[in-house]
């Protein structure tokens, strides 16, 4: 009885000690833990160099890039679908001209099917951001 | 005449029972402790705890509160319906009274009694049976055993909860809990009767059923012992009088062992306040340290040594009043 009451002060005095240590956990959405350097999220594409080549389309082995046309595009773009993708890196592999990328962001969150979609527009826009913040990166 | 009724006297009484000791203030309290209490576990638990809702995640415990409100009240089709329901509101009932005859300063109490201290008591030793009856009127297996572990865990230790009262109330020579703190100007009791001030710390944790001795509810063997069937608010009302027993329990151990009011400076109220809940906080480091006791083992230290220790108290308690008081 007496050995139990010793382990019992000594696991009080270490609980008190915790109290001085540092959160091991992040506060998520507002800090977040760096990515490995090649880590697979969602994808980016640069329009701009991009020749409608459909070597994407065709390496994908779930079919969730579509190629589709825009009437000020001279050539056809990539469209992928995330619900498909399973984020293999396959399709980033087969372009020629390194203009389909993928970016660090990992959380997907949509309410319906077609937000899960991402348009070459959307692709660009979150090119250019991503593009950004690795030259911020790079600066630090 | 209709005036005379409401002298001046019985509108403070009243202004100080909805406001402060009472109603209005103990809400507000329990929904802070909550809050310390996860906080504190949470850093213990190397985590952050509470922190998206309101700064620092004050206002988590409100949001909680606003979900019990809004959820559904089920009562079991095999309850026995009247009691399931009385027994929460007889809980949070007997837990806000003995607030009453706690002195947060010389002046600050909602009414003076001269045997306050067995008032307390008397009101603590009701819980057992609500919670036995709690646990019947639920009609599962789970909430039955609950019960009856709840009973069995708290006569046991109540014996020595009121033992370990005595030591102070000799000190003092009254059984007034404002002539208690009175007479702990010169020398708080916790120093002339440390054991006894552990012995009380260590049989209202069983009474109130914190984590250490939390067999009552024990989630790995009963689902939540006698609150199993419980949901909604009738739920939030035995959290709610949980917390406000521990409080009290807590402003107890201030009274009897920590000089009540009494400190240098700061006004009496906030000096007592700080010492209950630096009681409270002893109370979570306490529960975030420890695994649960077995029933046995809970029972042989129940009454094989504190037992002991508190009728010991009683001695030491008349010894140390005849050498160091008189």
């Amino acid at each position: 009885m007496v050995i139990t009451m010793i382990g019992v002060l000594i696991s009080i005095k270490e609980a008190f000690l915790q109290l001085f240590r540092k959160p091991f956990t992040i506060t998520y959405p507002d800090e977040q833990k760096p990515r490995a350097e090649r880590f697979r999220g969602v994808h980016a594409l640069n329009i701009n160099t991009c020749k409608g080549c459909a070597l994407c389309a065709l390496n994908c082995p779930n079919f969730a890039i579509q190629m589709v046309k825009r009437p000020d595009r001279k050539f056809k773009n990539p469209q992928v679908d995330l619900s498909r993708c399973m984020f293999c890196g396959l399709c980033v592999m087969a372009c020629p001209f390194g203009s389909l990328t993928m970016t660090s962001t990992h959380d997907v969150v949509a309410t319906t099917h077609e937000e899960l979609i991402l348009t070459p527009e959307n692709m660009f826009e979150r090119y250019l951001k991503f593009k950004e913040i690795q030259e911020k990166e790079k600066k630090e | 005449m209709a005036f005379e009724i409401f002298s001046n006297e019985l509108t403070v009484a009243i202004i100080k029972a909805v406001i402060f000791p009472g109603v209005l203030f103990q809400l507000v309290s329990v929904l802070m402790m909550m809050w310390f209490e996860r906080k504190v576990m949470a850093r213990i638990h190397m985590r952050y705890g509470p922190y998206y809702v309101g700064k620092f995640g004050l206002l988590q415990t409100l949001a909680d509160l606003l979900k019990l409100l809004l959820k559904e009240i089920i009562v079991p089709l095999k309850s026995r319906k009247l009691l399931f329901i009385a027994v929460p509101v007889l809980l949070l009932a007997s837990a806000f009274t003995p607030v009453a005859v706690i002195p947060f300063s010389e002046t600050w109490y909602i009414f003076r009694f001269p045997y306050s201290a067995i008032l307390v008591i008397a009101i603590l030793s009701m819980v057992p049976t609500l919670e036995f009856l709690a646990g019947w009127a639920g009609g599962s297996k789970y909430s039955f055993i609950g019960g009856y572990r709840a009973a069995t865990q708290q006569v046991s230790y109540e014996v020595s909860l009121f033992l370990s009262i005595l030591p102070s109330v000799i000190l003092a020579g009254s059984m007034d809990l404002i002539d208690i703190t009175k007479a702990q100007n010169q020398y708080w009791f916790i120093l002339l009767a440390p054991l006894a001030a552990f012995t009380y710390f260590v049989a209202s944790l069983a009474e109130l059923e914190r984590i250490p001795f939390d067999i009552p509810e024990a989630e790995s063997e009963l689902v939540f012992g006698w609150k199993t069937d419980y949901s909604g608010i009738l739920f939030g009302f035995q959290v709610f009088a949980s917390y406000i027993f521990t409080f009290v329990e807590a402003a107890l151990f201030t009274v009897l062992f920590l000089g009540g009011w009494i400190g240098p400076f700061l006004p009496p109220i906030i000096w007592f306040l700080i010492k209950t809940y630096l009681v409270f906080f002893v109370m979570v480091v306490v529960r975030a340290g420890l695994p649960r006791f077995r029933l046995d083992q809970l029972l042989n230290f129940g009454w094989k040594i504190l037992f002991p220790l508190a009728i010991l108290n009683i001695f030491l308690a008349v010894l140390v009043g005849d050498l160091i008081l008189i």
